[in-house]
């Protein structure tokens, strides 16, 4: 049977020993098709991963006992072993070491949250947003801290629970759970890329695909897309049923928002983690332009960066009527009406410096341009949860978090 | 043999030679000849003499070690050690009034030979006139501090602008001397990486202890005549409170009379005392201690592995830094986008740096021959080394008017300075 390390989808092994605490797990020579080799070599080839030292294990072998699997839990990787001149040869030879962690079955994971109010020009102090944290979907015995409201979204892999706080207090805060190592990645960001089909990056093993990687957690998802030599978002929300149509949405550098015409040249992997995941594209041949893409667990909106841009803006691919966001100032754009019965909202911290409704474009004057494209699902207006206002609102409190198991 | 510099004192510097070095250079560096020379320490080697990128000077103040280890202090030492010692105002107690900041400090610093060799650099403009007073027995370093201290318009304070030729003492107030006080250009953490607006350098971070055993809840000022004159309360958190969740009651008493008997321990309280003319000055002083010590002091160890020429980063003592590690509660409210993450780093000051000397520093000694400045090339006999830029950073030994002074380095203290900055994180698991 096969078994998962991480993301890691692994063949089943030929070799299981246990030593005290540590289990080294591996094959001589599984021979494999298509690509999947070279796919499985890449995803374990992460490991040991700084940004996610312990992961959950699963084996469904014979060595179930009473219905449960004595193996399944958390570990500590400790190293990997992948043999790539076999690989050549169709065998993905290959080993694994690992430390298991105090209460390995199921341990309490606990959720560091920092963060503080992204400067703006809106006037919005920490009381007037709506910030949101989330565990995975699947998780159970869970113990908010600060941001105790509760709520819940639909998203591709299921129910899942949304702490937020609409007048959020100073961090650090704290939230912990306890999952099934099945569950764990279960609404978590994970990023692909796309051998011939979209799978799962480890860490930050990722070729240099500028075009064919992808974020999702299950609410959102973020196609990096390349079409007449543009750099584009392609851009979807679950509305809790079904994945609603793309919405593409371009980079501009002028003031009568024309798409950069300049493909990207690499993507860097900034961090992968199951709380957050942010990717790096660059966008110059000739000088330091860069996008940051962020997503967080739980949220429907990406946090982006856009450097090195004389006049910074975005624009839907596609016209489509907006409506603006005005908080003292113009802050975003939102969509008038949608055929799917949402909303998107596009928001920045700075005062628009101009913005086309007819397009669904805005823009800022100079500088470093941070911004959020999401969605309203079911397209409420408003300053709440969820809703048009309230989802930039909910980007404006800029939290960060790190994701550990404690006992 | 690292470079130690701290913020507003003198700092060490050691090095060693290499065990093959010609006698005759030995014989050219012995320190019965040469005391006093100057180290310059420059980014790059060169074959001509030091001019424009000299990032470090130190006086030259003994040898060890079959003559092969060179030590010293920082150049500041001129106007006074980490001590008592130096150049003595040799006198009697004396008050000057009507002159400004950079008046004073022309007078009593800059004028004739008394800064042996120091000249005035940039000087803030603050027109506003004050008494000084002064004892004898005070170094210049001394009425330096007090001067910065109790200035109108400050806090200012000092630092050496290292030349070749001449060195100069610039004296202002900390976001004019150091611009990263308000906008810090460097973020450490444990991910690194360089962003388009600022420099990410990876660090080793530790929070080494967080103290508050100074934090008071107010100061009493003593001033003259041996009775409480005034008060001064910081605003502490509503999470501090006593035994019984009431206001805490933790004085400490600052005695501002002036020529008292104290014992040296007390020290900053007599720097205080030779400074302080006027009851309202002395009310002044002791809130700006009193907030000083409302803080729990934390002190940050960064160690930078990857640094080489730390002086090209604005990481110096006396520059703030961004610190940001979430697992080690080292977070702020500053709001930093950082690797793809909205970050809330702390803002520290840099207190201590110590650096090894690495391969491709120029290091030279600068002495005068009773004619002209010789410049003596020891480049090529260093041993070089290798090892984590280690910084402290926010520990605040010293307070505006504390300034306690470390002592020297003992012998053995500077051995092991030595080894573990070649060690880095390994001499930690012997110790």
């Amino acid at each position: 049977m096969p078994c998962t390390l991480g993301r890691a989808q692994l063949p089943s092994p030929d070799s299981v020993r246990q030593e005290g605490d540590t289990l080294r797990i591996g094959h001589g020579g599984y021979p494999f098709e298509g690509l999947s080799g070279q796919v499985m070599a890449a995803q374990l080839g992460g490991y040991p991963n700084t940004d996610e030292p312990v992961v959950p294990f699963t084996y469904s072998t014979d060595y179930a006992f009473l219905g449960q699997d004595l193996l399944d839990g958390f570990y500590f990787v400790e190293s990997t072993k992948v043999d790539w001149v076999k690989l050549a040869a169709g065998m993905f030879a290959w080993e694994a070491q690992l430390v298991r962690v105090p209460d390995m079955a199921v341990p309490r994971i606990e959720l560091s949250v920092g963060g503080t109010l992204r400067g703006n020009d809106h006037g919005i102090i920490g009381g007037g947003t709506v910030a949101i944290l989330a565990p995975n979907v699947g998780a159970y015995s869970i113990a908010p801290g600060q941001y105790n409201a509760v709520s819940s979204r639909t998203g591709e892999d299921g129910v899942q629970a949304i702490y937020y706080d609409t007048s959020p207090g100073a961090t650090p805060d704290y939230l912990t759970w306890l999952t099934l190592p099945g569950d764990y990645y279960d609404g978590c960001p994970r990023l692909e890329v796309y051998y011939d089909t979209w799978t799962a990056v480890t860490a930050r093993q990722i070729p240099n695909s500028p075009t064919s990687w992808r974020i999702t957690n299950g609410l959102v998802r973020v196609t990096s897309t390349l079409t007449a030599a543009k750099t584009e978002l392609s851009i979807e929300h679950f509305d809790g049923t079904v994945w609603d149509p793309a919405k593409v949405w371009q980079l501009t550098n002028d003031t009568s928002y024309t798409a950069i015409a300049q493909a990207p040249n690499s993507v860097q992997v900034l961090h992968n983690r199951p709380d957050s995941v942010s990717v790096r594209v660059d966008l110059s041949t000739t000088s330091l332009q860069t996008l940051d893409v962020t997503l967080r667990r739980g949220v429907r909106y990406l946090d982006c960066r856009l450097t090195g841009v004389t006049t910074p803006g975005i624009r839907r691919g596609t016209n489509e009527a907006a409506t603006l966001i005005t908080v003292s100032g113009d802050a975003g754009i939102r969509a008038t009406a949608d055929s799917s019965g949402n909303k998107y909202v596009a928001g920045t911290t700075l005062d628009l410096a101009g913005s086309d409704l007819t397009i669904g474009a805005m823009r800022v004057a100079t500088g470093d341009f941070p911004f959020m494209i999401g969605s309203a699902i079911g397209g409420t207006v408003g300053t709440g949860l969820g809703e048009t206002e309230g989802e930039w609102r909910a980007w404006l409190l800029g939290l960060n978090h790190r994701q550990r198991t404690i006992t | 043999m690292p470079i130690t510099e701290q913020f507003e004192d003198a700092g060490s510097w050691e090095l060693t030679l290499k065990p093959n070095t010609p006698n005759s250079v030995l014989a050219a560096i012995d320190v019965r000849t040469y005391l006093w020379a100057t180290l310059l320490v420059t980014s790059h080697d060169s074959l001509t003499p030091p001019s424009s990128d000299v990032r470090y000077a130190g006086v030259y103040l003994g040898q060890g070690e079959g003559r092969r280890t060179m030590f010293g202090s920082g150049i500041i030492w001129w106007l006074g050690d980490q001590g008592d010692g130096g150049n003595l105002y040799a006198s009697t107690d004396a008050t000057e009034s009507g002159l400004d900041f950079s008046q004073h400090l022309n007078t009593r610093i800059f004028s004739g030979t008394l800064a042996n060799g120091f000249i005035a650099g940039t000087i803030n403009g603050n027109a506003t006139t004050f008494q000084h007073k002064r004892e004898g027995g005070d170094t210049r370093r001394e009425m330096l501090d007090s001067i910065c201290a109790m200035a109108p318009g400050g806090p200012y304070y000092w630092r050496v602008d290292p030349g070749s030729s001449s060195f100069s003492i610039d004296a202002d107030t900390q976001a004019n001397l150091w611009p990263s006080t308000t906008t810090p250009t460097v973020i450490l953490s444990k991910d690194a990486g360089r962003e388009t607006s600022i420099v990410g350098l990876r660090a080793d971070l530790d929070l080494e202890q967080l103290n508050g055993e100074e934090v008071r809840s107010n100061v009493q000022v003593d001033w003259d005549d041996g009775t409480a004159n005034g008060t001064s309360s910081p605003t502490l958190p509503s999470t501090y409170a006593n035994l019984d969740s009431g206001s805490p009651v933790v004085r400490t008493l600052i005695d501002w009379r002036p020529k008292r008997n104290r014992p040296p321990t007390e020290r900053w309280r007599k720097v205080a005392a030779w400074s302080i003319a006027a009851q309202a000055r002395a009310d002044v002083l002791a809130a700006r201690d009193a907030n000083e010590r409302a803080v729990v002091r934390n002190e940050i160890t960064a160690r930078l592995t990857d640094v080489d020429d730390p002086w090209r980063y604005d990481i110096t003592p006396g520059n703030s830094v961004y610190v940001w590690d979430l697992d080690e509660n080292i977070t702020g409210t500053a709001y930093v986008w950082y690797r793809g993450e909205p970050t809330n780093p702390t803002t520290g000051r840099v207190d201590e740096m110590t650096t090894p000397i690495q391969p491709g520093y120029g290091v030279w000694l600068r002495y005068w021959d009773g004619a002209a400045f010789q410049f003596l090339r020891l480049t090529e006999h260093v041993e070089f080394e290798s090892g984590p830029t280690v910084l402290k950073i926010g520990h605040r030994t010293k307070f505006p008017l504390a300034r306690a002074r470390p002592r020297p380095l003992t012998r053995r203290q500077r051995r092991q300075h030595y080894t573990r900055a070649r060690l880095g994180a390994f001499y930690d698991t012997l110790n």
